[in-house]
């Protein structure tokens, strides 16, 4: 695996309750993926835009509805919350992680 | 019982919260296998939080009070009441005897009800709002030192709001797009009874043809959306108001350039501290939600989710920023209203999910039911601000003055639950009580035999008074 960090935006409505319940649970998935070398932040919609104009970004996780284009991959996590498609989500989320890693490998 | 309550308030007060929550944290966590590395993270989460808020609010409070009772002697605006914000609530409930009480049981009676089929709905899905009960437990158990009440009030309330959000889940589902998920929250579903009735009386008057475009308005108010603008503005008209009648000195600038600041970083630091208590409760829900949902299929089932779910859908986000504003001025001419509502502005969005589903998204509909349900709520956080301040300040909050009152505009403001059902326990009135469990059972039976039709309805008439065929 390559040495760069994976930045994560976790988002939810507050910013914090979801956003954080679900930056626990990556932190897990990724770690039994072999993927430990990860820095996340926990936003809310309106604060995303101006965040990654300071700051990129890789990949957004997203516990809310989010309808602008910003250019990196949104993957809806609430499956994480009802565990309703938990599967699927940790495939395409693990997935799409290790593209990203691979991108910046080389 | 009683001998081991008394044994459990002399441990609480000895060690305080800081130190019984996380140890209840961690029981619960071990008793649902979560692994004893996953709950003792789980209970240092929940330590962090309890005593990171406190640092975060007994900086602001001192600052804010002043500037409202200011505020409020010099323009003669009476909202001397000062909205502390859920997440503050939140971290109070958590602390009380009544909200560790009902950590334990809470969830315990929220299993059984789904297990033995009760209901269909998994609320431990979302065991961080639990909250809202321990709140209105903690009142009672102010006023009344009975624990018993406490604990009565809140097992009805949690029945109640099972009931309102059975009605709700296929239209919640439907409409955010989460299928067998819904709301499920207290401080949300006690609005699905006023949003029918006044989507029926919408929908007679022919208003559903009113569409408001969201994407103009979003353009032109959504910088109230960022917390910290927000904060920023609030504080500074606060401190302006304040400080009309010294605009001619320096010192009054400076008071109200730091109210500005203080109140932009209270919006910004409150959730971050809000977030670390919530991660305390990842993985013992997850571990509920693993243990019982899987043991239970073939029959329709809902899993409760987080309020936030539905916050960045467009009509949502847009109803609740247009009420930003007007609920500031409605709080200034509602008669009974002493609420200044402050840090629970930024939630609006997130107070209008049940509207918004049963409605449709229509943002018309949502902002004029909206002013009406929040403004009778005003009046119900108004009545009870005494006894949850005189909890809050047991819990954590340093008051500057003996006559600062505070609340929390997303929470307290609850016409049904806080209004109606409420007052029965607070008040010991049998007969009341009575009446509410008559009530709850003919309609839980009733909606037993007549969800479908129930679903079917909310589905046809959500749009207006064309059916939807689809």
């Amino acid at each position: 695996m390559s040495d760069y960090t994976l930045k994560i935006l976790a988002v939810c409505g507050s910013g914090v309750v979801s956003s954080s319940m679900v930056v626990t649970r990556i932190k897990e998935i990724l770690a039994d993926n072999g993927i430990k070398k990860i820095q996340t932040f926990e936003l809310t919609p309106a604060m995303l835009k101006s965040h990654l104009e300071r700051d990129a970004a890789d990949l957004v996780i997203s516990t809310t509805r989010i309808e602008e284009d910003l250019g990196i991959p949104i993957i809806n996590a609430v499956a994480l919350l009802s565990g309703i498609g938990e599967d699927k989500f940790i495939e395409e989320f693990v997935s799409a992680a290790k593209q990203i890693l691979k991108q910046k490998g080389e | 019982m009683d001998a081991i309550l008394q044994w459990l308030n002399t441990i609480f007060t000895t060690f305080g919260s800081a130190v019984f929550v996380p140890v209840m944290l961690f029981v619960i966590a071990i008793a649902l296998g979560t692994g004893t590395k996953k709950a003792f993270f789980s209970a240092l989460y929940a330590g962090v939080g309890l005593v990171g808020f406190g640092f975060v609010i007994n900086a602001y409070i001192p600052l804010i009070v002043p500037a409202v009772q200011n505020m409020v002697a010099v323009t003669g605006i009476q909202l001397e009441i000062v909205d502390i914000g859920w997440q503050a609530t939140a971290v109070v409930a958590y602390a009380t005897q009544a909200g560790m009480l009902f950590l334990g049981v809470g969830l315990l009676f929220q299993i059984v009800l789904f297990l033995v089929g009760w209901t269909n709905i998994f609320q431990p899905g979302d065991l961080w709002n639990n909250y809202s009960y321990m709140v209105w437990g903690s009142l009672i158990y102010v006023a009344t030192k009975n624990m018993w009440l406490a604990l009565a009030c809140m097992l009805v309330l949690n029945l109640y709001s099972l009931l309102f959000s059975e009605i709700l889940q296929k239209r919640w589902s439907k409409y955010y797009g989460y299928e067998n998920c819904t709301v499920i929250q207290l401080h949300h579903v006690g609005a699905v009874p006023f949003a029918i009735g006044m989507n029926w009386i919408f929908n007679k008057l022919g208003l559903s043809k009113i569409r408001w475009s969201p994407a103009v308005i979003k353009e032109r108010l959504g910088f109230l959306g960022e917390p910290v603008t927000l904060g920023l503005i609030l504080g500074l008209v606060i401190g302006l108001l304040g400080n009309l009648d010294k605009l001619v000195t320096l010192a009054a600038w400076g008071n109200i350039m730091t109210i500005g600041i203080s109140t932009a970083a209270v919006m910004a630091v409150f959730p971050r501290v809000a977030g670390l208590f919530a991660q305390a409760f990842t993985a013992i829900t997850q571990a509920a939600r693993e243990r019982s949902v899987k043991s239970k299929s073939g029959r329709e089932i809902y899993i409760g989710v987080n309020d936030a779910v539905g916050y960045g859908e467009p009509a949502t986000l847009i109803s609740g920023i247009i009420l930003i504003p007007i609920m500031v001025l409605v709080a200034t001419i509602i008669p009974g209203n002493k609420v200044l509502p402050l840090v629970d502005l930024i939630a609006l969005p997130f107070m209008v999910t049940a509207l918004v589903a049963i409605m449709n998204g229509n943002i018309f509909k949502v902002v004029v039911s909206g002013t009406v349900w929040f403004s009778m709520g005003l009046v119900v956080a108004t009545r009870y601000s005494g006894l949850f301040t005189s909890v809050a300040s047991q819990f954590g909050v340093e008051l500057p003055s003996a006559d600062a009152l505070v609340t929390s505009f997303g929470i307290l403001t609850k016409p049904i639950f806080g209004g109606l059902i409420f007052p029965a326990f607070l008040n010991e009135s049998w007969l009341w009580i009575v009446v509410l469990l008559v009530v709850y059972f003919a309609a839980w039976f009733w909606l037993r035999k007549n969800k479908q039709q129930v679903h079917d309805y909310l589905e046809r008439t959500a749009d207006g008074d064309t059916p939807a065929e689809a």
